[in-house]
């Protein structure tokens, strides 16, 4: 073993700690090691200085005592159940003022909602204004296309080709078809969009559902001039 | 509740641990006797470690309300000096910390001007000499690593056994005892750096 294996002996020699066993291999390498013999004479000299430095006096016993008492009081104020109460309620009034909550009471229900009311009603205009672009577009669609169909027929009536107008007629039959089948579902999907906004909003229920009775009637009668009167 | 405690003399004979039971019961003045009986060695213990008077009495006052404030987590695993010193160690150690930030623009102990007027009056008597030698072992343990010094101050002015000191710091044994070894050995350099310097 060399000197550094035998630190842990020398510390635990110099603190009364060692076994007799390990005491006796320590001095037999002490015997043969100056320098550690040195180590633990200095070592040895250090601690019984050390020992002999006084202690300080201190009493602060009644100062801590004031500090833990004032601590203690600091912390019933601050811990107590009317500040706690105060607190929420002051979290509380600031969440509802900040966040964009807003409530509404009318006579048939009161209803609590996210949003700024301005954004909404802007959100609204705009949504409508698509939808009434998107009718107006069908509706004209519609017309141009009836337009065309009866000139063309005009057309073949003045021919007299019996067999084109046969075959005209049954194409027509089809596309009439196909068209309404298309308007329907154009139809559908306009409802649904109407629906969802306003279910939304919840505003102006009752115009709303005028508007899709108008719509209904629309796709089931597959009567564009119906839009005419609205 | 005061009624119910029992005799002051026989309140003195009870444990640290019975102490802190009581305290926990209510009886608010018994901690004034945990105090009583650790205050100086705790004290004496956080001077050494810091080598100043300010920042002991500070740490030692935080030690002792911390210790009040968390009286309910002691278990009673260790002994409640233990408990006390651990509390103390890591105060220290923050404050070590903070005066580690603080000393690239001021040198917060002073003690290097202390030192000097000792140095002045040196040979003029004895005692004088005495507190010489000790200011420099005080300086010299106060430069020690803080994981090193904790070892040594337990070790040689609380006599606690390396096994206590091991789990009270939670280190496995060997390292104590080489953290003691090391301490010696610092300790006996910068005592003799301070030695060729005043040559």
């Amino acid at each position: 073993m060399n000197c550094e294996e035998y630190r842990e002996l020398l510390v635990l020699n110099l603190c009364g700690e060692i076994e007799a066993e390990d005491e006796v291999k320590l001095q037999e390498h002490l015997e043969g090691c100056e320098e550690c013999r040195e180590s633990q004479k200095e070592f040895r000299a250090m601690l019984a200085l050390m020992k002999q430095m006084p202690d300080r006096e201190w009493d602060e016993r009644l100062r801590i005592r004031d500090l833990i008492r004032r601590n203690q009081r600091w912390r019933a104020i601050v811990f107590s159940k009317a500040a706690i109460w105060i607190l929420a309620l002051t979290g509380l009034i600031t969440v509802l003022t900040v966040l964009p909550l807003r409530w509404e009471l009318s006579a048939q229900e009161f209803s609590l909602r996210w949003g700024a009311e301005s954004s909404r009603e802007a959100d609204l205009a705009r949504e409508m204004k698509q939808l009434q672009v998107q009718l107006a577009e069908l509706q004209k669609q519609n017309h141009d296309w009836q337009l065309t169909s009866e000139d063309r027929l005009r057309q073949l009536v003045n021919v007299n080709n019996v067999e084109q107008q046969k075959r005209y007629f049954q194409t027509l039959e089809l596309f009439t078809n196909y068209l309404q089948l298309q308007r329907k579902a154009d139809m559908q999907r306009i409802q649904k969009d109407i629906a969802t906004s306003y279910d939304r909003t919840g505003h102006e229920v009752d115009k709303t559902n005028e508007l899709l009775d108008y719509v209904l009637k629309a796709s089931a009668s597959g009567d564009a001039s119906i839009y005419d009167r609205n | 509740m005061d009624m119910k405690r029992v005799p002051e003399r026989s309140v003195r004979s009870l444990t640290d641990e019975e102490l802190v039971e009581s305290v926990l019961e209510g009886n608010l003045r018994d901690f004034d006797l945990l105090m009583e009986r650790w205050q100086k060695p705790l004290f004496n213990f956080v001077l050494r470690f810091m080598n100043s008077e300010e920042e002991a009495r500070d740490a030692c006052q935080d030690a002792f309300i911390n210790a009040y404030r968390s009286l309910s987590k002691f278990k009673g695993q260790s002994k409640f000096s233990s408990w006390l010193f651990k509390i103390a160690i890591n105060r220290c150690n923050t404050l070590l910390r903070k005066r580690k930030r603080w000393k690239m623009f001021f040198d917060p102990m002073g003690e290097g001007e202390q030192f000097a007027d000792f140095a002045e009056e040196r040979n003029v008597e004895q005692t004088v000499e005495r507190k010489q030698i000790y200011s420099r072992i005080r300086r010299a343990i106060a430069d020690l690593p803080p994981e090193q010094k904790t070892v040594l101050l337990l070790k040689e002015y609380e006599g606690m056994k390396f096994h206590e000191i091991s789990e009270m710091l939670e280190c496995p044994l060997s390292t104590v005892k080489s953290r003691m070894y090391y301490a010696l050995a610092g300790l006996r350099k910068s005592l003799k750096l301070v030695e060729v310097k005043n040559r």
